[in-house]
């Protein structure tokens, strides 16, 4: 045991010396990469009813009942949406911007009624509001890749309730005109 | 004691097995090219071809829609972009380029190439700009057929940027002047801004820095610009910021700023470069006692 203990620390010792011989030889190893340029994005749209969240691949608010304790046209499910949007660009500068068409049918549109919130996320739970504006004022609404650093965009879509809704939404009322209402979001990387 | 740690492992592996189960359930992957911007030197009338390959890494078919449209760079300098529909701008590319195909059906895992071409006509010269959109829906509206009902399709695209400069037509310049110099209210600070205006022909993108130096040639603070993007005749503004105190004295401001930001990223030249001075006077906690003329 002794001389295999012996045998050990001689040969770290000549291993040791090895290198410090080999130190004095200098060599230049090339190390090179190339990060391919390429843009992408993740999307998932997310319906929450009372705090549970399921995965979908559009916003559908569906049916709206009449709430007659408050007033107003509501989802009947009371659900609302949550868009996340992760971005893979290698480019130095990106811009990710939330263009919409108006939510309408025919002449009448929901656009002052609905809230759109833009969201810094950091992890599932940690989240910084951006801007909280009506769906009307969330076109053209652009984040550059400086603002989501290490971080994913998130946007909620809901229909206005008269509580901590953004400036200039309002309840759907009883004199809202009856009708299928329908838009497009669209998310452009660039 | 065994115990203890054990349910600290399995603790440990659930949290993370939590994590990434989360992760593929908000994760429906899109399309995606492997060219964000192409950047070309043309000469007039000539004709130049290349290709982008766009790959679904999905397990599902996606459908995908192609089409070109004009951009610029909004006011603030940011990088921020706004879209237009084709050929509605002076600077727009769109007449130049031609791609195929414009509709397109991946199959789950594959790639396709897309073929383009960008024609540079005889009497052209200075930058021309344009995007290619690669669109796909994520789902279309099923709305019921009952009296009130409202729903949102969301459409996802990205962009391939193109910057066509005409070759041996380009002038790349800029004016930097309007130098501030100040100190933040609690004199921990200096900020530094120049205003910037794009004077020549193309779009540049700025990447500049600043050193302050003392009487004996010795960097005091030194510091790097925010980048500004602008098209032909959009101006910036360049902010710096030294987040320290300095020393009562008099200083060189040396400012640089390289205008070929975009020509490096694009693995292209670089430059120019403009490199401006200015006299600068400190008092005690940072204050600016004077600005000498920017040369």
């Amino acid at each position: 045991m002794k001389k295999l203990f012996i045998a050990v620390v001689f040969l770290a010792a000549v291993l040791c010396a090895a290198n410090v011989f080999a130190a004095g030889v200098t060599q230049s190893i090339g190390v090179t990469a190339t990060i391919p340029s390429t843009a992408s994005m993740t999307v998932t749209v997310s319906k929450i009813v009372s705090s549970t969240w399921t995965t979908t691949s559009e916003i559908a608010f569906g049916s709206l009942s009449w709430d007659s304790v408050n007033k107003m046209f509501l989802p009947s499910d009371g659900g609302y949406y949550a868009v996340d949007i992760v971005v893979n660009d290698t480019a130095s500068t990106w811009t990710l911007t939330h263009t919409r068409s108006s939510l309408a049918s025919g002449l009448s549109t929901l656009d002052n009624n609905v809230n759109v919130t833009f969201c810094n996320k950091t992890s599932s739970s940690a989240e910084t509001t951006l801007s909280k504006v009506s769906y009307a004022n969330s076109d053209n609404v652009a984040y550059t890749n400086s603002i989501l650093t290490n971080s994913w965009l998130r946007i909620y879509y809901g229909i206005a309730t008269g509580s901590s809704d953004a400036s200039g939404v309002s309840t759907i009322g009883s004199g809202a005109i009856a009708g299928t209402y329908s838009g497009t979001v669209t998310l452009t990387l660039s | 004691m065994f115990k203890r740690i054990d349910k600290i492992i399995v603790g440990i592996f659930l949290v993370i097995g939590a994590v990434f189960s989360v992760q593929p359930l908000w994760a429906e992957k899109l399309p995606f090219m492997n060219q964000s911007k192409i950047r070309l030197s043309i000469p007039v009338g000539q004709r130049v071809f290349g290709e982008i390959t766009i790959e679904n890494p999905s397990d599902e078919v996606k459908v995908v829609r192609l089409y070109l449209e004009d951009w610029y760079y909004q006011p603030d300098g940011s990088g921020a972009k706004e879209f237009l529909p084709a050929k509605s701008l002076p600077s727009s590319a769109c007449p130049w380029i031609t791609f195929s195909p414009a509709d397109l059906v991946l199959p789950a895992f594959s790639k396709q190439k897309i073929n383009y071409s960008v024609s540079v006509p005889a009497e052209a010269k200075g930058a021309r700009f344009a995007t290619l959109f690669f669109e796909t829906a994520l789902g279309k509206g099923s709305l019921a057929e009952s009296e009130r009902t409202a729903g949102l399709d969301v459409n996802v695209r990205v962009a391939t940027l193109f910057y066509i400069e005409v070759k041996d037509t380009i002038e790349r310049s800029a004016k930097i002047d309007n130098l501030k110099v100040k100190n933040s209210s609690d004199g921990s600070s200096l900020e530094i801004s120049l205003d910037f205006d794009n004077t020549g022909n193309t779009d540049i993108t700025t990447s500049g820095s600043f050193n302050l130096m003392n009487a004996s040639g010795l960097v005091s603070a030194r510091g790097a610009f925010n980048s500004v993007y602008t098209f032909p005749g959009q101006k910036g503004v360049l902010s710096g910021i030294w987040k320290d105190k300095i020393p009562p004295g008099e200083y060189d401001l040396v400012v640089t700023v390289d205008l070929g930001k975009a020509l490096v990223d694009a693995g292209l030249a670089s430059g120019p470069v403009v490199t401006k001075e200015a006299s600068v006077t400190i008092g005690e906690n940072n204050q600016i006692v004077q600005v000498g003329p920017l040369q």
